[in-house]
Order: C-alpha cells, then sequence, then structure tokens
C-alpha cells in the first residue's frame, strides 16, 4: 500500500479545482500553452492581480509550475497531481465496493 | 471530487448491522484488516492490514445505532516501522432502517493533513525527501 505521497498531494488539489476561475485558468493553459498572468487575464473577467493569485494558489497544489521567460514568468500545465486526485476517488471507490460486497456476504452468512 | 460514497442494503436491522461494523470480532471479515476500534467519540481505531502495514482512526461520532464516524489520522506505518505521510480522510456510516433491514450509506471524504497528530499519538515521522 504504498501510496503515501500520492494521496497526501490530493486534498490541496481539490480545493484549487473548487474555483471555477482556476478551472479555466487550467483549461487555457491546457489549450495555449504556457502563458504570463498577463496573457491569461487579457481573456479573463478579472483582474492580472487576481490571476497572480489564481496561479499561486495551483502552484501550491502543484497543478501549474512556473519559468522566468526574461522579465516574465510563464506558467505551465503540471497535470499529475490531478490524476492522482482521480486515482484517490477510483481506489477508495474500489475499496469501499469491495467492503460492502464482503460486509452484504458476512451479514447474508450470518441468517439462519 | 474529493468525496465517496457507496450504499448497501443488508437484510438485517440497524442494530445488528451495527454490530457488524463496530464490533472487533465481527470486522475483521469483511474489512480487509485487522480492526481493534473503541466505538465512542474520542475512541481509537487501529487497522493492521495483511501486509504488516499499519493506519490508525480517532472516531468523531458514535450513535448507535445510527451513525459511526471516523478520521483516518494523516500517517501509515509500513511492514518494517516505517511510517509515511498519508491524507487524511472522514470516514462516514449511516445507517437507515428500510424495509428490507438497512440502508447503510458509507461515505469518505478527504480532509486537510495535519503532522501534529502523528507525534501526539507516538508516531515519529520521519521527513522525506
Amino acid at each position: 500500500m504504498n501510496r503515501g505521497r500520492r494521496t497526501e498531494r490530493s486534498a490541496p488539489v481539490f480545493e484549487a479545482l473548487a474555483d471555477p476561475t482556476r478551472r479555466e485558468v487550467l483549461r487555457r493553459l491546457s489549450e495555449d500553452g504556457p502563458s504570463s498572468a498577463t496573457e491569461l487575464a487579457a481573456e479573463l473577467p478579472v483582474t492580472r492581480q487576481a490571476v497572480s493569485k489564481h496561479l499561486d494558489a495551483l502552484a501550491t497544489a502543484g497543478l501549474v509550475t512556473a519559468e522566468r521567460r526574461g522579465r516574465e514568468k510563464l506558467y505551465r500545465l503540471t497535470p499529475e497531481p490531478l490524476s492522482e486526485a482521480m486515482s484517490w476517488m477510483v481506489e477508495v471507490g474500489a475499496e469501499w465496493d469491495r467492503r460492502l460486497a464482503s460486509l452484504r456476504r458476512h451479514v447474508e452468512e450470518d441468517i439462519p | 471530487m474529493d468525496r465517496v460514497e457507496r450504499e448497501v442494503l443488508l437484510p438485517k436491522q440497524p442494530e445488528d448491522v451495527w454490530v457488524a461494523v463496530t464490533s472487533p470480532a465481527r470486522i475483521g471479515s469483511w474489512f480487509g484488516a485487522e480492526v481493534a476500534i473503541e466505538p465512542v467519540a474520542g475512541g481509537h481505531a487501529e487497522f493492521v492490514y495483511a501486509d504488516g502495514s499499519e493506519r490508525r482512526a480517532v472516531v468523531e461520532v458514535a450513535d448507535p445505532p445510527h451513525e459511526l464516524v471516523f478520521r483516518w489520522l494523516p500517517f501509515e506505518r509500513g511492514p518494517a516501522g516505517e511510517v509515511t505521510r498519508r491524507a487524511s480522510s472522514r470516514v462516514r456510516f449511516l445507517l437507515e432502517p428500510h424495509a428490507e433491514g438497512t440502508r447503510l450509506v458509507v461515505s469518505e471524504e478527504l480532509v486537510g493533513a495535519g503532522g501534529i497528530e502523528a507525534r501526539r499519538v507516538g508516531f515519529r515521522v520521519e521527513a522525506r525527501a
């Protein structure tokens, strides 16, 4: 059961994804490739400052990384934590399916 | 996305299902681990898996035969004793009377991780790069 680091990153990922503007930022990075906060703000109904804050939250969750290109920071998608979050759902769901099927058999066997 | 929910209909009354869910002698038959649990609010639970790894939980709600809630502590002890971080999540069992016996709804939801709890219950968490 070596899922330590993977599942430990999932909670901040879900928090980061809870905001619709952040989801839109991810979608744009996915479609347009690496972009600066300025470029992203041009496409969104929020200020550049707000976009920067959202990018910080996404970076904390490991969903984007930033690299300097001259005076600008370009942000790039790093989707691995997202697939880890999905994996959490799939694995935990499968675990409970197994347990509840066993529980039902256990309860049924107990009936005279 | 940070929450999983499943349900099952069981052909027994909630009182009997409660015993199957909380009695140490019975849980092992279906949970997939040896379980020692104090089914009272504030009680502890220990889960030992077939590969020798262990996890602990704290019982938050125990309201027989209606509701049991426990929260996994954010770490796991491996077969060789090594401690690794895990996300903490809250597991909730809701037992509802049903025409056929009991409708059991189980949910597991991620909560924020915390390292302080590890030290409080005696695990020494080793930092890993």
